[in-house]
């Protein structure tokens, strides 16, 4: 089992909700007013690398 | 004295869809009008010879009959939708409360309906039929604050009138020059020839045997070569919903894309919506080969125009740079259809196991949000919203990060928007999906966004409208006005969301189908 977080940013108007996981931290976008939100940790299969 | 009166407002108009295009029916839809100039010509070609005369016009031959025409009325939600249907094709009709509640979207498709018409004309006891009729452009425009439209026809074939082709006084058998256009459901009026006008017999038809022959109920009376048979009046009924308004029932909305739009003031409005045709005449023995044996349907135009007074450069400066934008025009009535809350808009995505997205806030206006999958550049699943887009940006190596439940989850997160997987959420999405709106992704669960007590509306959409050349020029104490024309394109210059239609037409009133 593996969990996923949520990471939101807002820039230019667009909001961006990315899947982040936590042994593959991957973020799309440079925030600008980042909000690094632990929301709604739901446990899921790990993807498989 | 007259035989009848010629009064106009005596007569009337009804229609019904044809099952097969071209094959009559006999019309049960009743149109309330404000004038029809539906003309049949019967042309005739002059013979020119040399025949040992100075006389020109010595002999003629029938030629073909073509025939064309407007009618015109004002707008409400009922009958209006068997004009769209004729003009765009079938709709897509959606049930919003079961028997009671429906919407119907237009879009440009490839086969416009064919109707069957009836005309009236004055307090005549007999109609003049229209068949295979196309609904060919629709101009929308106001006139004294009630919405008018002045659709354009293109019939296939008519039964203005036929005659009797052998004597009959008894018996069940009735040869005339032409049935094309006849119905079993019809009842026919034989006229003594001499007048036009003394019903000698009144008849209904069994069966249509042929081009010529007709079997008829129990012929009591003596009809003789020439007699004129028409086709019996009915008794019109209206099942019509209040005019649609204006000032006060209208609104115009534009925005840099269909679906992010808000209300602009304008004094007034034109809509046009055109199929070119292209009526063919085809070879036959029977009388009826004098009308087009088919008219091919060929390119689809629409454009329009606002008018208000000039206080900005901005429209200016849009047509100046040839920019396309979206443009609504919302026609609402004025009694709700039902008494019901407020809907949000949902629809879902995949197969059974995918995600839903659904709007945050009730009401029609979710119907507007929009989503659009793509492939991210990188392996990591996204989803952004701006406006009333959202865009799903699936991770685009491993399947497994673009589950149901994981697009959810990152949807979900965004604001306007809820998001929650379907059953189990396993579907994993690989490959990009074309943008669709809440509430109308065909093949999906959808729930139409709606306000509260909703009201009938007729909703013109124009995903890319472009101004053609015009410019504000004013006279002395006057006030300057811009009256910008507008052709509408199909949306295909957006880069990420286009909306690949020009034009479409949501229409929700009680009617169930078209």
């Amino acid at each position: 089992m593996q969990k996923f977080r949520i990471v939101k940013s807002i820039e230019e108007g667009i909001e961006t909700a990315t899947v982040v996981y936590d042994e593959i931290k991957v973020d799309v976008t440079t925030p600008v007013e980042s909000t690094d939100t632990p929301t709604d940790d739901v446990p899921t299969e790990a993807p498989q690398q | 004295m007259s035989n009848f009166s010629p009064y106009a407002n005596f007569g009337y108009v009804s229609l019904i869809k044809e099952a097969t295009p071209g094959t009559a029916i006999t019309p049960t839809n009743f149109l309330r009008i404000v004038s029809e100039n539906i003309n049949t010509n019967f042309s005739t070609s002059n013979v020119m010879e040399i025949a040992g005369s100075r006389e020109r016009n010595i002999r003629s031959v029938p030629n073909k009959i073509d025939v064309s025409g407007d009618i015109e009325f004002y707008v409400e939600s009922k009958m209006i939708g068997h004009f769209l249907r004729g003009l765009f094709g079938a709709p897509t009709s959606q049930t919003l409360v079961a028997s009671t509640s429906f919407r119907h979207c237009f879009t440009v498709t490839n086969t416009p309906q064919t109707y069957t018409i009836d005309v009236k004309p004055a307090d005549a006891p007999w109609t003049h039929r229209y068949v295979g009729v196309q609904i060919i452009a629709m101009a929308f425009t106001q006139d004294n604050n009630m919405v008018k439209c002045k659709a354009s026809l293109q019939p296939r074939k008519g039964f203005i009138a036929a005659r009797v082709t052998t004597a009959a006084s008894s018996g069940t058998d009735l040869l005339i020059d032409q049935t094309t256009g006849l119905t079993t459901a019809d009842s026919i009026l034989v006229l003594d020839k001499t007048d036009g006008f003394t019903i000698k017999a009144t008849l209904t038809i069994s069966s249509v045997v042929s081009d010529t022959d007709l079997t008829v109920s129990t012929i009591g009376a003596s009809l003789v070569v020439g007699d004129i048979v028409v086709i019996a009046k009915s008794t019109p009924t209206y099942d019509q919903d209040k005019i649609f308004t204006w000032l006060g029932g209208s609104a115009v909305y534009s925005g840099t894309d269909i679906d992010n739009t808000t209300v602009i003031s304008k004094e007034s409005f034109d809509l046009d919506f055109k199929n070119e045709v292209e009526a063919r005449y085809f070879s036959g023995l029977e009388e009826s080969a004098r009308y087009p044996g088919d008219v091919i349907t060929k390119g689809y135009t629409s454009t329009g125009k606002v008018t208000k007074f000039y206080d900005s450069e901005s429209n200016i400066d849009t047509q100046r740079k040839n920019d396309k934008f979206g443009l609504r025009l919302l026609i609402q009535g004025e009694t709700p259809i039902s008494a019901n809350s407020a809907v949000a808009a949902s629809s879902t995505w995949g197969s059974g196991t995918g995600f839903s997205v659904t709007a945050t806030t009730a009401g029609k206006a979710g119907n507007d949000i929009n989503v659009t999958v793509i492939v991210n550049t990188i392996d990591t699943l996204a989803a952004t919203i701006s406006g009333n887009n959202v865009t799903i940006k699936l991770a685009n190596a491993t399947a497994s990060k673009n589950t149901g439940t994981l697009i959810a989850a990152a949807v979900d997160a965004l604001s306007t928007v809820d998001s929650a997987a379907v059953s189990t959420g396993a579907q994993q999405f690989t490959v990009a999906i074309d943008n669709q709106n809440l509430g109308f992704y065909a093949g999906q669960t959808n729930v139409v966004g709606r306000d509260a007590s909703e009201k009938p509306y007729l909703q013109f959409d124009s995903a890319a409208a472009k101004i053609d050349a015009y410019f504000p020029g004013g006279k002395e104490n006057d006030i300057l006005m811009e009256e910008i024309p507008l052709t509408f394109y199909k949306d295909v210059e957006t880069a990420v969301i286009p909306k690949k239609w020009s034009s479409r037409v949501f229409l929700v009133n009680s009617v169930s189908s078209y």
